[in-house]
């Protein structure tokens, strides 16, 4: 198991991370959500060692023994395109990035040109990265930190390039590696595809942890019995200001969490608007948006 | 550690072998640059090359080539995988970036050899130099690679903090030229020197000399004081950068 303790870390006046615990257990897909700028990244670095925190250690944990984890025993893709030699084809990459991992050739080329095969990329085995399109280099990356092998996977918008099919196939990879018993730390903004894969998530902003649990749970936990509705007009923030029940899910869509008792009273001051009502609980962004958006003092998304 | 090291002699081979046109002008160059300086020195002052004995400033040359190959590589090696971005997985390496720079630098050191009896062969053939090396040529060798290595490392935390920096490395390039030249006519004060024990040694192997053993303990001695303060050095401002979070920062 990967544990996080009470990390803390700064940089000049900038508080990045406050203190920050997680757990990372195999076979679990954990996804850390959050704006630009609330941690992530830095949470990942200080987990692989390539940041030292002022306070707080990560340990992984197997029975009675625990120790600092190396770089070396983590899959990692960073986020961009700062995984491979532009000037390298994707062998090449493979063979050198596996071999400083202390991985033979004879080894890491079959299990590469397998997750190649599974991205359909193998026709571009011996291209140089530059002449692939991102998409392709992000497959390229990706299936190397698969091809490594680890027991532990970090992935940085991993989905990042991807087209819609190439998602599908990831979050199918992902799911599979559970089974595996890979513990995957997933951080995205594509919040469909936490949702479908991740067992847990984490809300972090401003360098805190604000939410953790089952994803489900969280969304049920949330949502409990809900409605959706569809609106004649746009309403912005006014309405969700009627009650803290309502969460904003697009400009004519609102989400309430309550049961039927609770949202009739409220229907006569959206003034005849609503057009549809359906029950429905709220999506992994919807909940994302309002609790991080309150956090960052932006209470409602407008999309 | 074995794969380690194979990955670098085939990244080093994929490079040399992608970019052959650069790597065989570098080669010429090297050759027209020493050249150069015997032919002006003759050009300029007619006769002045009479009294000059080739050998030895031969060698030194070499030495001079060995060791800025040397502790280019490490420096280069981070301002480059800096640039791209890649600094980072480097560092995930098993052991961690120091050792992987370490063995990258030694890779690259070998390469350097090789590309240096390149220079020296051609050179010693074109100025009818005759070299006559010794059995115990790799223990000439060893102390100066080492002293390069360690001098290297130190380079290599500078690079590793200040990312860019050419217009550094000319300058110590630029002041290694005549110092290394200088040693040319070695003396038994300048003993003490840096680097200057094992040039020296490097071109008694290569003259047909006996062992020296206190020149060699003293060459040791160095070498392995510069590499002990270039891995302290550069251990010490790794920890810094990491701490800093600016280890990828370009």
């Amino acid at each position: 198991m990967l544990r996080v303790q009470r990390v803390y870390k700064r940089f000049g006046r900038l508080e990045a991370l406050k203190g920050v615990s997680l757990t990372l257990r195999p076979g679990e897909i954990l996804g850390l959500l959050g704006p630009n700028g609330a941690g992530k990244t830095t949470l990942l670095k200080i987990i692989l060692g390539l940041l030292l925190p002022e306070k707080g250690e990560v340990l992984l944990v197997e029975g009675e023994r625990r120790h600092q984890p190396q770089g070396h025993e983590f899959g990692v893709l960073m986020e961009g395109s700062r995984n491979l030699y532009m000037n390298l084809s994707l062998l090449e990459n493979a063979l050198y990035f596996g071999g400083i991992r202390g991985l033979s050739p004879h080894s890491m080329r079959p299990r590469f040109e397998a997750w190649l095969e599974r991205f359909g990329l193998m026709n571009r085995l011996h291209s140089p990265l530059a002449s692939l399109s991102r998409g392709m280099q992000q497959k390229g990356a990706l299936a190397l930190a698969l091809a490594l092998e680890p027991r532990f996977l970090l992935l940085d918008e991993p989905t990042l390039g991807l087209d819609p099919m190439s998602r599908r196939e990831l979050e199918e990879i992902l799911l599979g590696l559970k089974r595996k018993e890979w513990g995957v730390l997933l951080t995205s903004h594509d919040l469909r595809t936490v949702e479908q894969v991740s067992d847990r998530v984490a809300f972090i902003s401003k360098g805190e942890i604000l939410r953790e649990g089952k994803t489900r749970a969280l969304l049920s936990e949330w949502a409990g019995e809900g409605y959706r509705l569809r609106l004649g007009e746009p309403v912005g923030e006014r309405v969700v200001r009627l009650d803290p029940r309502f969460l904003l899910e697009g400009p004519d869509r609102l989400v309430f969490l309550g049961d039927w008792e609770g949202l009739k009273p409220l229907l006569p001051q959206l003034e005849g608007r609503v057009l549809e009502i359906s029950r429905g609980v709220p999506s992994l962004e919807t909940l994302f948006m309002n609790l991080v958006g309150k956090e960052q003092g932006n209470p409602a998304p407008n999309t | 550690m074995f794969w380690q090291l194979w990955s670098e002699v085939i990244l080093d081979w994929a490079l040399r072998k992608r970019y052959w046109f650069d790597e065989l002008a570098g080669l010429l160059g090297s050759i027209l640059y020493f050249y150069a300086i015997i032919l002006g020195l003759s050009n300029l002052s007619p006769g002045s090359e009479a009294g000059l004995d080739l050998g030895p400033l031969l060698m030194v040359f070499v030495a001079f080539n060995l060791t800025v190959a040397t502790f280019q590589s490490i420096a280069y090696t981070v301002q480059s995988e800096v640039g791209r971005g890649t600094i980072e997985h480097l560092a995930l390496a098993r052991g961690g970036l120091l050792r992987q720079l370490l063995i990258r630098a030694f890779v690259e050191s070998l390469s350097g050899l090789l590309w240096a009896f390149f220079t020296l062969l051609p050179l010693a053939l074109l100025l009818k130099v005759e070299l006559k090396p010794t059995f115990w040529w790799p223990l000439g060798f060893l102390p100066l690679f080492l002293s390069s290595l360690g001098f290297a490392l130190g380079m290599g935390a500078i690079a590793i903090y200040f990312k860019r920096v050419d217009g550094f490395f000319t300058i110590v390039q630029f002041l290694f030229l005549p110092y290394f030249f200088s040693l040319v006519r070695f003396e038994s004060w300048m003993v003490h020197l840096p680097f200057a024990p094992a040039v020296h040694l490097l071109r008694l192997s290569f003259t047909g000399e006996s062992l020296p053993l206190g020149l060699m303990g003293i060459a040791f001695v160095q070498s392995f004081l510069f590499l002990a303060a270039g891995l302290g050095a550069m251990a010490w401002v790794y920890a810094l950068v990491r701490r800093k979070g600016i280890l990828g920062e370009y």
